[in-house]
């Protein structure tokens, strides 16, 4: 090693006092490009860009790398990056790595090329694909394509049949019969709201298709009345909790309850409820607090809006080492998952290996997020909330501080300082660690952490005097902090930091910038909703069309619905897919006409049975030649118990969780907050935490609060089956339903009948009804006592049937 | 018994047609949640199941498994605070590892013991150590170790889940540490809690057998009625195997966690009923129980001694650590030797776990730190080596000398005794494959026989 370092020290030196030197005239094609070629290229070429290098680009060698430096300055060996990494003693920094160094004569070469001026033939820029493009279908503009000819055009009754049966008929498959009223009725009914029609509802659906209206004129009715209704909101509010993975709790090792979280919950609901228009909805919910508002109202609204934003995880325990880089990194893969069918976050630490998303798009990202300051919801070592949003004016707001804002100043910078102390310290550490001795390395670890401490004490006095400030109304929700772009961190890690990037839009989506006014002004998240919704942007409505659609239908027509990259699945119907996503930006960004628009399709309207020669042809029913049979989701489960019951609470939760007040709170990693607050109200409005998963959730799939849950499972295990033999709340549910049947009429048949129908939304068949009255009959026998057999027996029924795969499964 | 299984001509009926003909259908199921159909392992192995204890709040590696002498003014009194093992040591006598006075039944096991001393921790935090030594990330969410290995390789019990955490409080992390995340949620584990209810709806609350029977019969002819016209819907017909699994598993569970049926010999040799020092529960019952579940053919067994409160966590003194370690010292030997005497050692591994180690200062008045790294764990069973320590530390127990191995590396060389390539066991999830070692993991070939 020593000997090497010799040699380069003795080469850099000749070549500094003879800079004209007597060496040959060095040819790019003949001498340099082969040294790219079979040392370089690999990492750094036209398949992968490692640390935004191209050795094949002719431009990306002369320009700034993400490390922020220049790999070639023409002219300058010493400021020319290869050089200095070539010629390097640090394995970890040496390139190529693993590998030996390059020969001395190979460094000679290149060290001569530099300082003759690094000539480089125009001729030879590359050819490879040019950065911000792609040729893979979802970059590509959504087309407006027409509804196309089929064969047989008395099936179809919208455009979007079309689509569906012209691909049908191309496969030659046949398509299903209709489905019959009674199962339309509970598809619809479960699709929209979450629960089932009662048998009321039912014989008056069945009343209107025999009506003049028809089949389609009284399904379209039930379309509209249906989401009309408030449990819309709150099952498709549900959809988008799913999405952008939404919880009571942070998430940190301590699990920190969030007390106004729910503000948001119900903005998502009511905006659901409201219609809000769809691109109308993504900027509220990413720069909502930037959007004028004409009332206090309208403001807080917008505010508790960006509680998206603020919902992002959260991570550690000391406020000295607190990882925002992580937090940063959950929002922009939300952000890339829910709204873009973007993996981006693989960009934190690598160009992704597959999507046209560099390094340099993540921190063009980052540096909004970065301008931007989140709401703190506590920490084991930082036991008070901070940073969270008024709902009052501003001047009440700063007259309830003022008493305490000298002190809360006071400690505040006093943290800053310290913090920003130990965040250079890490740096200065970062970069000499590489040549510090072991002993040194250990030294630098302990000065730091005495740092650190000191630090994390100033933070508990902060945390202890906020505290002691009697709260105000306030949404957990974000607000613009000091504007800054961010530096590229090298392989993801903070202390490295790399050359900065100003605040953009990945170049493959439009690659806007923010202007120079704007850029000093603000965090660019306004500028960031406009560039998601744009329409440049061929994303956004293409990806949430998709998802609509896999709510209806159980799958996508792009299957991968958070994946539209290169390794997520194509769609099944490109023109479907573009058709309904230029319908829904045409309605004005309705998710509600959306709706309409695929349930007034026949292909919705199809029956879910089976035909034995499609099945050899297409057994996942791709072509859509009936429809997919789903299985209930946990929520609906739940629901539908308590509905049937009678002791559903079908009241909107609008008030927080009866949490402890924070002047109290001690939790930690020992005791993280645990609390539950069951309730008989709808499932949407049940406490969500991160760290402790309902047991119940987790049996039937319920959704992960800590990452966007694409689709839900659909698992089938003992489990569950044993949920439905012997759950307790089950039970109960089922004695109190049994217990009104029992009220309800004289005659068992007729009671029978009744369970049937509420249950199973239909009328039971004689034969049906025979075996359960038989079961009744046997069922009795089993207790003594006359009074209490009857509603065991019946309540013996309700569990059977609740147990039956009709009950659990929508046709 | 009154309650013994004596299945009804539907139940026999519907039962021929399904999970008695075992074991079809449970992998069946699972070849219904999984498409890639990995079942079967990738080599050769000589593990088959997995029992995994893990010991809450990182325990002290410098008083239990790589004792440090006290010597010389190591005793916590001087000006670096030092502070060496304050419980004594000895060394096995065959195979000479040492082992703290903490563990003299352990101890005694040692010669069928593996133990790794220079492990360094994935983080200096309890929950995220906790999570990294389950999952293999101390950050984001991921599927448990168990239920990788549960997903790599099925199960040989369609009548229990293939998965079973028998933990008496929430761990640090909670339910994360064996959520099966983003694989089918078959591969989950089963939170078991000591006591007459070890699995959740297991027995009906109230209802007769009788009873049961009747519903049984009437849901299975609606079922029948109704899969009449959907014969071709294989979530259909693999629900209807659930109900028939689930009510074999009324049965078959609840004698799996029955040890009446344990002679007294082997009541003894676990110390079950033993006065508990503490608040612990008995952990003599989760061994135990343990053993039943191997022989039962369940996969992945996990034990957690404590929660995530009161636990190893003494910061403020060691002493703390004595209860801890009586509680779990001569069930977990006896363990050991038990599966040793049936034979079922050698497709067994135990694994002996904790998040991360103690520091060599002492910490408040006799308590000591986190520690990273470095620390111990062991493995016994299962083709490890035997009466065999990996890795050396330096003289005060603060940093690895040789031979360091990280919590992927480990995993790794776990999935190998069963047969798992770490790096083929993967799974598609939001466009890219992932694997419980994410782009690491290295086989610890030294500490395999």
């Amino acid at each position: 090693m020593k000997r090497i370092c010799a040699i380069f020290v003795g080469c850099l030196s000749s070549i500094l006092t003879s800079p004209t030197g007597a060496a040959e005239p060095v040819d790019y094609r003949r001498d340099i490009q082969p040294i790219w070629q079979q040392h370089c290229a690999k990492c750094h070429g036209a398949e992968e860009q490692n640390g935004g290098i191209n050795f094949d680009d002719r431009a990306s060698i002369f320009a700034e790398a993400d490390s922020g430096k220049r790999p070639v300055v023409a002219g300058n060996v010493v400021a020319s990056e290869v050089i200095k990494r070539v010629t390097s003693i640090d394995e970890n920094l040496r390139m190529p790595p693993e590998v030996g160094p390059l020969s001395e004569l190979q460094i000679n070469t290149l060290k001569n090329w530099i300082s003759q001026g690094a000539a480089w033939p125009q001729a030879d820029v590359s050819n490879t694909q040019k950065a911000g493009t792609s040729s893979h279908w979802s970059f590509q503009p959504i087309a407006d394509p027409q509804p196309p000819d089929v064969q047989d055009a008395s099936w179809t009754s919208s455009p979007l049949d079309h689509f569906v049966q012209a691909k049908r008929e191309s496969a030659g498959l046949e398509v299903g019969q209709d489905a019959e009223p009674v199962v339309l009725i509970r598809r619809a009914t479960y699709g929209l709201t979450g629960l089932p029609p009662t048998p009321e509802e039912v014989e008056q659906f069945l009343e209107a298709v025999e009506s003049p209206r028809g089949l389609e004129g009284a399904f379209s009715d039930l379309v509209d009345e249906l989401l009309a209704r408030p449990s819309y909101g709150e099952r498709w509010g549900r959809h988008w909790m799913d999405w952008v993975r939404y919880a009571d709790t942070a998430g940190d090792n301590s699990d920190f309850p969030i007390p106004q979280a729910y503000l948001y919950r119900n903005y998502i609901i009511d905006a659901f409820n409201g219609d809000v228009p769809y691109d109308r909805f993504l900027t509220e919910q990413i720069a909502g607090d930037l959007l004028p508002a004409e009332s206090q109202e309208q403001r807080n609204r917008q505010t508790i809006a960006t509680g998206y934003l603020a919902m992002a995880r959260r991570f550690g325990s000391l406020v000295e080492r607190y990882p925002w880089h992580l937090t940063i990194e959950d929002t922009i893969d939300n952000l890339g998952r829910t709204m873009l069918g973007l993996t981006l976050s693989c960009a934190r630490c690598h160009d992704h290996k597959f999507d046209p998303i560099t390094t340099r798009d993540y921190y063009g990202l980052y540096g909004i997020f970065a301008s931007t300051r989140y709401p703190f919801p506590g920490i084991e070592l930082f036991q008070s909330q901070r940073d969270f949003v008024p709902l009052i004016p501003a001047e009440p707001a700063v007259a309830a501080m003022r008493p305490y804002q000298a002190e809360s100043d006071r400690l505040t910078a006093e943290l800053d300082m310290l913090l920003t102390a130990c965040r250079q310290r890490a740096m200065e550490d970062a970069a000499r660690e590489s040549h510090a001795s072991l002993d040194e390395q250990r030294k630098m670890q302990d000065e730091l952490d005495a740092m650190l401490i000191k630090a994390r004490r100033a933070g508990e006095k902060l945390a202890d005097h906020l505290k002691k400030i009697p709260p105000i109304p306030t949404a957990y929700a974000v607000q613009d902090a000091e504007p800054q772009d961010a530096c590229i961190q090298i392989k993801g890690e903070p202390a490295r930091p790399g050359a900065v990037v100003p605040r953009t839009f990945p170049k493959i989506l439009g690659g806007q910038t923010l202007n120079e006014a704007d850029a000093n002004s603000s965090s660019g998240r306004l500028e960031l909703a406009s560039w998601i919704i744009s329409p440049k942007n061929p994303l956004t409505a293409r990806v949430i069309v998709n998802r609509v659609w896999q709510r209806h239908f159980g799958v996508g027509i792009v299957p991968s619905t958070s994946d539209f990259g290169l390794r997520g699945q194509v769609p099944t119907h490109p023109e479907l897919l573009d058709w309904l996503a230029t319908e829904f930006v045409r309605s004005g960004w309705s998710i509600k006409q959306l709706n309409r628009i695929i349930m007034n399709s026949r292909t919705y309207r199809l029956s879910s049975e089976d035909i034995k020669e499609n099945l050899a042809h297409d057994p996942r029913n791709r072509y859509y030649w009936k429809f997919n049979r789903q299985r209930l989701d946990a929520e609906s489960i739940r629901d539908t118990l308590l509905m049937i019951s009678g002791t559903l609470d079908v009241t909107p939760l609008t008030e927080p969780y009866p949490i402890p007040p924070h002047s109290q709170w001690k939790y930690t990693q020992h005791h993280p907050f645990k609390d539950d607050y069951p309730s008989q109200k709808r499932s949407v409005y049940l406490m969500t935490k991160r760290l402790t998963a309902r047991p119940y959730l987790q049996t039937f799939d319920g959704p992960d609060p800590n990452v966007c849950t694409s689709d839900r499972n659909q698992s089938v295990t003992p489990l569950q089956a044993l949920y439905f033999f012997n759950d307790e709340f089950l039970h109960e549910q089922a004695g109190r339903f049994a217990a009104a049947l029992d009220e309800s009429a004289d005659d068992d048949r007729i009671r029978a009948k009744k369970a049937f129908r509420t249950i199973l939304c239909r009328e039971p068949s004689t034969k049906e009804s025979d075996f359960m009255l038989k079961h009744i009959a046997a069922a009795r026998e089993q207790f003594e006592a006359e009074t209490l057999a009857n509603q065991q027996a019946w309540s013996s029924l309700v569990r059977t049937l609740l147990r039956l795969n009709e009950f659990v499964y929508v046709d | 018994m009154s309650n013994q299984l004596i299945p009804r001509r539907s139940v026999i009926r519907s039962l021929l047609g399904g999970s008695l003909l075992m074991p079809g259908v449970l992998s069946e199921l699972l070849a219904e949640d999984d498409p890639t159909g990995m079942r079967h392992p990738h080599h050769a192995a000589p593990a088959k199941s997995i029992i995994f204890i893990y010991a809450t709040g990182g325990v002290s590696h410098i008083d239990t498994f790589d004792p440090k002498p006290t010597t010389k003014g190591r005793d916590g009194t001087g000006k670096d605070k030092l502070m060496g093992n304050i419980f004594g040591a000895k060394h096995n006598p065959r195979c000479g590892t040492e082992v703290s006075n903490l563990f003299p039944h352990l101890r005694e096991v040692m010669d069928e013991i593996c133990v790794i001393r220079s492990m360094k921790a994935s983080h200096f935090d309890h929950s995220e150590a906790t999570l990294g030594m389950h999952t293999g990330s101390a950050t984001f969410a991921r599927p448990s170790v168990g239920s990788w290995i549960s997903y790599g390789l099925g199960t040989l019990n369609q009548n229990l889940p293939s998965f079973i955490v028998i933990a008496p409080h929430l761990p640090y992390g909670g339910t994360q540490v064996y959520a099966s995340d983003f694989l089918p949620a078959v591969h989950q584990g089963t939170r078991v809690i000591p006591g007459a209810d070890p699995i959740a709806n297991l027995r009906p609350p109230g209802s007769s057998q009788r009873l049961q029977d009747l519903e049984y019969e009437l849901a299975d002819s609606l079922n029948r009625l109704h899969a009449s016209s959907r014969a071709h819907d294989s979530a259909l017909t693999a629900r209807i195997k659930s109900f028939e699994t689930a009510f074999q598993m009324q049965q078959s569970a609840p004698e799996a966690f029955d040890l009446t049926q344990e002679p007294a010999h082997i009541r003894n040799l676990y110390g079950l009923d033993r006065k508990m020092k503490g608040a612990g529960a008995d952990f003599a019952w989760q061994c135990l129980v343990a053993r039943r579940l191997v022989e039962r053919g369940v996969r992945f067994i996990e034990l957690i001694d404590t929660g995530s409160r009161p636990n190893w966590d003494s910061h403020g003194d060691m002493k703390e650590h004595a209860d801890l370690a009586y509680n779990v010292d001569q069930p977990t030997a006896a363990l050991v030797a038990d599966l040793k005497r049936r034979g079922m050692l050698d497709n067994t591994i135990v694994f002996w776990a904790t998040e991360f180690g103690r520091t060599p200062a002492r910490e408040g008045q006799n308590g000591r730190g986190h520690h990273r790294d470095c620390f111990s764990v062991w493995l016994a069973g299962g083709g490890f080596k035997r009466g065999h320590v990996h890795g050396v530390t330096d003289e005060i127990g603060k940093y690895t000398v040789d031979d360091r191995v990280d919590v992927h590396d480990l995993h790794a060389t776990i999935l190998h005794q069963l047969g798992i390539d770490h790096e083929r066991l993967t799974f598609r999830h939001a466009g890219r494959d992932f694997r419980l070692t994410d782009v690491h993991g290295r086989i610890v070939k030294e500490i395999i026989s």
